[in-house]
């Protein structure tokens, strides 16, 4: 055994060429694997430890009104009598500072908050219960220092809220559950629960939160409490609970199912780059085996088994796959903390990335028993071999047997199981793991596909023109398996590299500037009815201009084809559904679709008002995502409660919507006349103000209308773009790590195979072709061989992207030529690179000893 | 192990071995070979290329098998065994030397010698090594890989190896073919030394008149027919 392992050292050491880029080519995708597997787990433990510190409580009751002194009861009731309880009441509204005007939220909560949690001070003497107890006792706020800065507040400043002018006393840092508020519209604005009614904000019209938190007695069941809650608020007409109850575990479940998405798509990225690691790696070992066969041969003769044989390779690649590992876990550990500093801003602050145990000990299990599996086809060919064979040798490298093709697609199926268990692993989905592995596997298949039909045209090709180019499409025919995986992992590598800018340019300019639509500067809220016309007449002063008015009323969906919609969501498993939890949604009504939507089935809304003393149902424009989600189609009835009516409509047209315009759209448009009588508020969107202006009119806007939100649009694309480029750098960053990946496997197939071409190429040489001519040769094959590639890999690339934009990022695509252009003339400067170093390997030597 | 009692160490009988070529059809190459041999003798067999010397070599070494005929070695007979007995007699039985050295570049020369033992489970101690490397003048050259030595001292490390494993019967393909004539010379020497020492016996498969006219029996082979 020990004359094994010895004899597999040295002969690693011996062909030190094969060996580097083993561990290399190894190496660099377990990075990848190591940092997504760390970072996901990181998030995790993060999520899972911190979420009652993140929510505040064990669990929060969260509705539109105040809880009744009966339902208090009921909670007490419910929950144990060693309890706490904190209230808090939010709602949002423009504040006017010295330096600008901003939708702010107002946070008033009672002495008790946080019940987990704590806030860091910017002063860190403040503690922050003495904090909370001062803005119960006085008149103060407490906000970020960002948000002072922005009004221009110091210590001891005035600032109103509504009508009374508060003093801003602490500045924080960093807030109870404000790690994950990069998307919020509006900074926060704590003060005491006591002094919010003096501020006269809470008053018809205003959108207000009321949140109850729960401390429970360690080792309570929050689960079944909050069971028991939600039965007891429950609607007694369609049983659903008019009373939000929110465990620490609900959270935890939304913001995992959030991260869980970009994390997938990072855990494909890195997986690409393990996959096109395997497929080198079973290439590489293939040729060193056919190199190293010759001491097989030797082994067998002196006694050796065929099971010593077999044991002498993997003994090899489970040496490569330690070394591999540990370089990787090394560099893994020094890149981790960079890998999550891409994230900063989008993460809770106090995360503290880690490398996952669990994610190592795969990575262990990949390079060692995965080399093994990936190397299969290679290592069954070991078992074939007859000492005999060293007497009918010399030649060179000793022909090792191949398998037959049934056996050799056999022997791969256990590294593609593997690949299939790693992607569950990393996305967490068996049927995202399938696709991702038989789409990695069509892929293949098609891009050889290609190259076989590339081949051909290069042998009609070489038929005519210059002897060099000749000679090199000739070359490309004969040598078509070696130039198959060649022209494969470039167009793998090439086609994940050109999604990224597609997707992430495409995005941008849609969020920035949506093709055929303005983008408003402004978004106002809460606008009263009675103010519609004043406001008209405010722009027609003012620069600007306003979008008509959209109404929005609040109500419930009760029915849906005669079934209540609690039984509806039940059946069609719609319960922990995004955004289809509640009952409330949002309507509207207008006559003719906005520029932002597209009526994609079904007739436009009737323009003629709906009588309701026609018994006729009215018509319905839904949103066709929507739609989707809600599992209804054209035709179907859904019954609407507005303000205690019920009320039958159709779906009459399904709608597509870009939502990025930030335009007032709505899920359901309902027929004119629905809405008439119904207490509402109006939304409107407001688009070319000079930016320079744009301060000055919030302003202006804040005092002539107090009570409406006005939402800075510019300011919102800013971040999104910022969050949209954090994101696209973490997937650059893998992609970059794919790329190596690739030209690792460029490198090795292409050296091994001019070693192969020793001979010949040496030929040439005693035959009068200098080196340069030499080096042209290479060059031309690899070059046209990566030009194709890419060629083909770019527009498959578009199709991709444009695929993905339609499915998951609402059809925004764009072509982006720049970035696709720059990365072909990249990736042929580095094809000749290569090509001219493989060159070099070999006419460094002098002819005549290789022909020898 | 299929045992059988006869006087000879080594006795070959109507030894038949064909090929099945694509393109040729099939070709014969050993005719009915008869021969046998005493212990400790030394036997050469020449012919023309293609006259079947190899061929004959693979039999006798237990690494193909022969289509008929019988061949036995120190009383077991190599013909009926199975490819798991046959393996166990090569292993403890059978030393073989290449034209071509076939040493594994990667280990030393002392390396080289021990494989054989250590493939076997069997411990190589410095001393078994320094007494290998001793018997074929090579102590110093012990910690040189293949490649640092000379044509000639990569033959001797080959014969050393051989003899690690104390086999009765050595077989020698075309041993000095590789070598220039001085150097072919000294391999010999050795060889037969080195035979006589250990009292086994050597059958060689050779081109070269005067490394078979060393043997005490020489043998013709012609289109698979002993002449």
């Amino acid at each position: 055994m020990m004359a094994l392992v010895r004899l597999a050292w040295r002969d690693l050491l011996g062909h030190r060429r094969f060996t580097l880029l083993f561990i290399i080519n190894l190496g660099i995708s377990l990075i990848g694997f190591l940092l997504v597997g760390s970072f996901g787990a990181s998030v995790d433990r993060h999520l899972s430890t911190h979420l009652r510190d993140m929510l505040t409580a064990d669990l929060t009751l969260q509705s539109s009104r105040p809880l009744t002194p009966e339902e208090l009861e009921t909670v007490r009731s419910i929950t144990d009598d060693k309890s706490h309880f904190s209230r808090q009441i939010s709602l949002y509204t423009m504040i006017q500072g010295k330096n600008g005007t901003r939708l702010t939220q107002i946070v008033a909560v009672d002495a008790a908050y946080p019940l987990y949690g704590h806030f860091r001070f910017a002063d860190q003497n403040t503690r922050t219960h003495q904090a909370i107890t001062g803005l119960q006792q006085q008149h103060h706020i407490m906000l970020s220092q960002e948000t002072a800065r922005f009004f221009g507040l110091s210590p001891g400043d005035a600032l109103d809220i509504g009508q009374t002018p508060f003093s801003a006393a602490v500045f924080f840092e960093n807030e109870p559950g404000g790690d994950l508020s990069a998307l919020n519209f509006a900074p926060k604005v704590y003060l005491g629960l006591e002094h919010l009614e003096q501020t006269g904000l809470v008053r018809f019209g205003s959108r207000i939160s009321y949140t109850t938190f729960i401390r429970l007695p360690e080792g309570t069941d929050s689960t079944a409490i909050a069971s028991k809650l939600s039965q007891s608020f429950t609607h007694p007409t369609d049983q659903s609970p008019s009373i939000r109850v929110v465990t620490a575990a609900d959270s935890n479940r939304t913001l995992q199912r959030l991260f869980s998405q970009f994390h997938s798509f990072l855990a494909v990225t890195s997986l690409v780059a393990l996959a096109l690691a395997a497929i080198t790696a079973a290439h590489l070992f293939q040729t060193h085996l056919d190199h190293s066969a010759k001491e097989l041969f030797i082994l067998l003769t002196l006694g050796a088994r065929h099971s010593h044989c077999l044991l002498l390779a993997t003994g090899k690649l489970i040496l490569l796959g330690l070394i591999a590992v540990l370089g990787a876990v090394m560099a893994a550990w020094l890149l981790l903390p960079l890998f999550t500093g891409l994230f900063t801003g989008i993460l809770p602050s106090g995360l503290t990335p880690h490398l996952d145990p669990l994610t190592m000990a795969l990575a262990l299990l990949i390079a060692t028993c995965g080399s093994i599996l990936f190397c299969l086809p290679a290592l069954l060919r070991i078992q074939t071999i007859h000492p005999l064979l060293l007497w009918r040798e010399q030649e060179s490298p000793f022909p090792l047997p191949t398998l037959p093709q049934k056996q050799t697609i056999i022997a791969m199926l256990p590294g593609i199981a593997l690949l299939l268990l790693l992607t569950i692993f990393l996305s967490h989905t068996p049927s995202f793991g399938l696709l991702f592995v038989v789409g990695l596997f069509l892929l293949v298949a098609l891009f050889a596909l290609i190259a076989s039909f590339f081949f051909r045209c290069c042998q009609r090709w070489s038929a005519t023109g210059p002897l060099l180019a000749r000679i090199a499409l000739r070359n490309l025919y004969r040598r078509r398996r070696t130039a198959t995986a060649v022209f494969v992992a470039l167009g793998i590598v090439l086609l994940l590299t050109n999604i990224i800018p597609q997707i992430e340019k495409g995005l941008a300019a849609e969020i920035s500037h949506p093709k055929g639509l303005t983008l408003p500067n402004l978004f106002l809220i809460d606008i009263q009815e009675e103010q519609k016309q004043p406001l008209i007449h405010f722009f027609h002063k003012h620069e600007g201009v306003l979008s008509s008015p959209a109404p929005m009323v609040q109500g419930r969906i009760t029915r849906i084809n005669n079934v209540p919609f609690s039984l509806w969501r039940q059946q069609h498993r719609l319960e922990n559904e995004q955004g289809l939890r509640r009952t409330e949604f949002n309507f509207s009504s207008r006559l003719h679709p906005d520029p932002s939507e597209t009526i994609v089935e079904g007739a436009p809304l009737p323009a003629e008002p709906w009588q309701m003393a026609t018994q006729q149902p009215f018509a319905i424009s839904m949103e066709k995502e929507f739609s989707k989600r809600l599992q209804v189609k054209r035709g179907d009835r859904i019954v609407v409660d507005i303000q205690g009516i019920e009320m039958e409509g159709e779906i009459v047209n399904l709608r597509r919507v870009r939502w990025a315009s930030f335009q007032p759209n709505f899920f359901m448009l309902l027929q004119p006349g629905v809405l008439d009588d119904a207490p509402k508020t109006f939304l409107a969107s407001v688009s070319r103000v000079d930016k320079t202006m744009q301060p000055d009119l919030v302003k202006q806007l804040a005092i002539s209308f107090p009570n409406i939100s006005v939402l800075d649009v510019n300011g919102l694309v800013t971040r999104l773009m910022h969050i949209t480029e954090q994101l696209a750098r973490a997937v650059r960053f893998l992609a970059a790590l794919v790329m190596v990946t690739g030209l690792i496997a460029v490198i090795a197939v292409t050296g091994q195979d001019v070693l192969r071409r020793e001979r010949e190429i040496n030929l040439m040489r005693v035959l009068g072709a200098g080196r340069n001519t030499i080096r042209l040769l290479l060059t031309l094959e690899l070059c046209s061989l990566a030009t194709a590639a890419a060629v083909i890999a770019f527009f498959c690339s578009l199709l991709c992207s444009y695929t993905i934009s339609w499915l998951l990022f609402d059809h925004l695509w764009s072509v982006q030529w720049g970035p696709t252009l720059l990365l072909l003339l990249s990736v042929v400067a580095l094809c000749a690179t290569i090509a001219v170093t493989a060159a070099d390997s070999v006419t460094r030597q002098r002819p005549v000893l290789l022909l020898s | 192990m299929n045992m059988t009692t006869t006087t000879r160490f080594i006795e070959v009988e109507n030894l038949h071995k064909s090929y099945l070529l694509p393109e040729s059809g099939r070709i014969n190459v050993l005719n009915g070979v008869t021969f046998s041999l005493e212990a400790g003798s030394t036997l050469a067999i020449t012919g023309h290329s293609g006259s079947g010397k190899s061929t004959l070599l693979t039999l006798l070494a237990g690494l193909d098998s022969a289509d008929h005929g019988r061949i036995v070695i120190n009383n077991a007979v190599l013909t009926d065994m199975d490819a798991r007995s046959l393996h166990q007699f090569r292993t403890t039985h059978l030393g073989i030397v290449f034209q071509q050295f076939h040493l594994l570049p990667h280990l030393t020369a002392g390396e080289n010698i021990c494989l054989p033992l250590e493939l076997q489970g069997r411990s190589c101690s410095p001393d078994i090594r320094h007494s290998l490397l001793a018997r074929v003048g090579l102590t110093a050259r012990s910690e040189h890989l293949p490649g640092q030595l000379s044509g000639g001292e990569c033959q001797r490390v080959a014969i050393a190896r051989a003899l690690a494993v104390k086999p009765l019967l050595l077989l020698a393909d075309e041993p000095t073919g590789n070598l220039d004539l001085t150097t072919g010379r000294d391999v010999a020497d050795l060889l037969f030394t080195l035979v006589q020492q250990e009292q086994m016996t050597l059958i060689v498969v050779t081109h070269n008149q005067e490394l078979a006219a060393r043997c005490s029996r020489q043998l013709h082979l012609t289109h698979g027919v002993l002449q």
